[in-house]
């Protein structure tokens, strides 16, 4: 029964989507071109990946904003490591190296929240600063490193490119990840039994221990994931030059959410989520084409989420 | 001999009650630690013109703190109230710079100010009802909750102003930020006399009883009679009242209305206060909270004379708060297990 109520909210999402571009391109149909949904989908590239590294915590039913500063923490010491080593091979070795810092650190953040039972929330506002202000004081005295070669010219790899009205639009060579990691994630929270066991935690915990469920376990495994894809968005980030993350976090927990995974645990699907993250996208776009100023792209992102989560909190209620 | 023994066990049955299970006391104990070693360390900051500064600096915190303490009392928590603030110091601004001309006499000046602080706590309150509703009636998680209504503040914040901040208000702005009452800071003053209205209203009203009993445990206060959701609700429109204040502290201090100011950083800080002084749901007091408020505020002060030399200390410093934070919690996970041992 549940699972044909996840499917549909992801249908109703899809929906959504597509009712949403066709107001756009009716609105302006410059909108429509294969240029536009390329430049949908690259915006939202590091989104998507940081949806996914938050996915698992969110259906624990937590909140986390560290991932952005493990993310930066990943993908900076990957940087340093290789630079120092002179390496000149592809981005791949960048990738492995920063899943490895990344699980290592979201392995330490996991470890003190199932040991100590802290609330995630709190854990991660400390883990931030310590983490930021860690990097950027060891950045300031190791001045002067140069570019790591590997992410020289990584932004402009296309699979394919079409004429747009405005120069070129290309589908990126990251969509590869993007796939990969889609598939990956999706095989795990469906098809495991750890990943079942996020589920079952999420939705009630107290039930979970007293199956038999090994809580330290479960919360290692999903930081361990949300460091992992916290620095392959780092990485890919930073191979893009899209810039901080450092203040968007809740642009990424607005777009889990959205997506489908409920603010009380227990929910969400990788797929959904995908699909979250794109209506945002072109949310975000569509203010461009309605000649909305961006600036007010904050505030429709705050009543679209309250708006949901007061659904999904209602329903919740109703359910019980 | 007999007598010496006697005064021992006075002084240890005085830690035991005091001390050993009693958060005040133990900050009050740390208070006075880290102040003798910052006095030892660093000659130059046992001096009135360095309290001066810290009794300012703690005071805009310090009044945030006390809403979100208010919220984490009452079985919620609040990471809007920076934001709202924010709003609420645009609100004020916009109100005084629509209404003051260059021929406005110093009179007239003073009334819009008011007028602008009325619209400020307009502003806050409307924020709390929107946290309270949400939180009370619609029994959304606290975090969520707050988390969107602090981007929907910002966003509109954003949206009207383009993201740019706003400025030129008349001088007599600046009294709500640098002023003196007395030889205290204007904002400190505000500090105190916030504390103590809390304290008296929490202590000796019905409604701080039933914020107390609401945030202990809502079935049972719900079973006695007590109405949980309009206690909350109000809960989070007087923490949206505070952070109103906070917007004139702030207003005055910067004489500019910032979308972005403080965001991050005023978030880490209330909670860490509220982590510090061991507030949690139905349980805590607002005493503790000041108390915490100042030792913090010592700590910070005397980290920056003693880091003041160091390159790139600012960062270390980030490090340090957040490293204190992850302590802090561990510390309380400690005290929780022996409370529940006790019991």
């Amino acid at each position: 029964m549940k699972k044909i109520s996840i499917n549909s909210y992801e249908l109703f999402l899809f929906f959504l989507l597509v009712a949403f571009a066709v107001m756009i391109g009716l609105i302006n149909p410059a909108f429509f071109s294969l240029g536009t949904l390329f430049d949908v989908v690259r915006n939202q590239i590091v989104y998507i990946l940081f949806a996914f590294a938050l996915l698992p915590v969110v259906i624990l039913g937590g909140v986390d904003i560290s991932f952005v500063a493990i993310a930066s923490l990943a993908t900076f010491l990957a940087r340093i490591a290789l630079t120092n080593l002179g390496y000149e091979g592809g981005i791949w070795l960048v990738y492995i190296l920063a899943i490895v810092f990344g699980i290592a650190a979201g392995m330490a953040v996991g470890w003190l929240i199932s040991t100590f039972k802290l609330k995630i929330f709190e854990l991660s506002l400390g883990m931030t600063p310590l983490i930021y202000g860690l990097l950027t004081f060891f950045s300031s005295i190791m001045s002067g490193h140069g570019r790591l070669q590997a992410l020289v010219g990584w932004n402009m790899k296309w699979l394919v490119t079409v004429q747009a009205v405005v120069g070129r639009s290309g589908l990126h060579v990251s969509v590869i990840v993007v796939v990969l990691t889609f598939i990956g994630m999706h095989i795990f929270l469906r098809y495991t039994t750890p990943g079942r066991a996020i589920y079952a935690v999420g939705c009630d915990k107290s039930v979970a221990i007293r199956t038999g469920f090994d809580i330290k376990k479960i919360y290692l495994t999903v930081f361990s994931i949300l460091g992992a894809m916290a620095a392959i968005a780092g990485v890919t980030s930073s191979g893009l030059g899209s810039g901080s993350f450092e203040d968007k976090f809740f642009k990424v927990y607005a777009t889990v959410i959205i997506g489908g995974a409920t603010v009380h645990g227990g929910k969400g699907t990788v797929f959904g989520t995908l699909l979250g993250v794109l209506l945002v996208g072109l949310i975000n776009q569509a203010l461009v084409y309605l000649r909305i100023p961006t600036a007010w792209g904050d505030a429709f992102l705050g009543v679209i989420f309250i708006a949901f989560a007061t659904y999904q909190t209602i329903e919740n209620r109703s359910n019980n | 001999m007999e007598k010496k023994q006697s005064f021992l066990e006075k002084v240890k049955e005085f830690w035991k009650v005091n001390v050993a299970k009693n958060r005040t006391g133990q900050l009050v104990l740390v208070l006075i630690g880290i102040t003798i070693f910052f006095i030892l360390t660093e000659p130059k900051f046992f001096r009135v013109k360095t309290y001066e500064s810290m009794l300012l600096q703690m005071s805009e915190l310090g009044i945030l703190a006390i809403a979100v303490f208010l919220c984490i009392l009452v079985g919620g928590l609040n990471i809007s109230v920076m934001a709202n603030a924010n709003l609420a110091a645009l609100a004020m601004g916009s109100f005084i710079l629509a209404n003051v001309t260059e021929s406005s006499t110093p009179q007239q000046i003073w009334l819009t100010i008011f007028g602008g602080i009325f619209c400020a706590l307009i502003i806050g309150a409307l924020g709390g009802l929107l946290n309270g509703l949400m939180v009370g009636y619609a029994k959304m998680p606290p975090l969520l909750a707050t988390l969107g209504t602090a981007t929907l503040f910002t966003g509109i914040q954003k949206g009207l102003t383009g993201g740019e901040s706003v400025w030129g208000y008349p001088p007599q702005v600046e009294y709500f930020g640098n002023g003196k009452v007395l030889g205290l800071p204007l904002p400190f003053i505000m500090f105190f006399v916030i504390t103590m209205i809390i304290f008296i209203m929490l202590k000796f009203t019905r409604f701080g009883y039933k914020v107390y009993m609401t945030g202990a445990n809502q079935t049972t206060a719900k079973f006695s009679g007590i109405p949980t959701e309009r206690v909350t609700m109000f809960t989070y429109i007087v923490a949206g009242m505070l952070s109103s204040l906070t917007a004139t502290i702030v207003l005055g201090r910067t004489m500019s209305a910032n979308s972005d100011y403080g965001l991050l950083t005023y978030v880490l800080f209330t909670i860490f206060v509220a982590v510090v002084s061991g507030s949690r749901a139905g349980f805590g007091s607002v005493i503790t909270v000041f108390i915490g408020m100042f030792a913090l505020q010592t700590l910070q002060t005397g980290f920056n004379y003693l880091l003041q030399t160091v390159k790139g200390s600012t960062y270390f410093r980030d490090f340090i708060w957040g490293l204190l934070l992850i302590i802090f919690l561990i510390v309380n996970y400690y005290a929780n297990v022996r409370r529940v041992e006790d019991n």
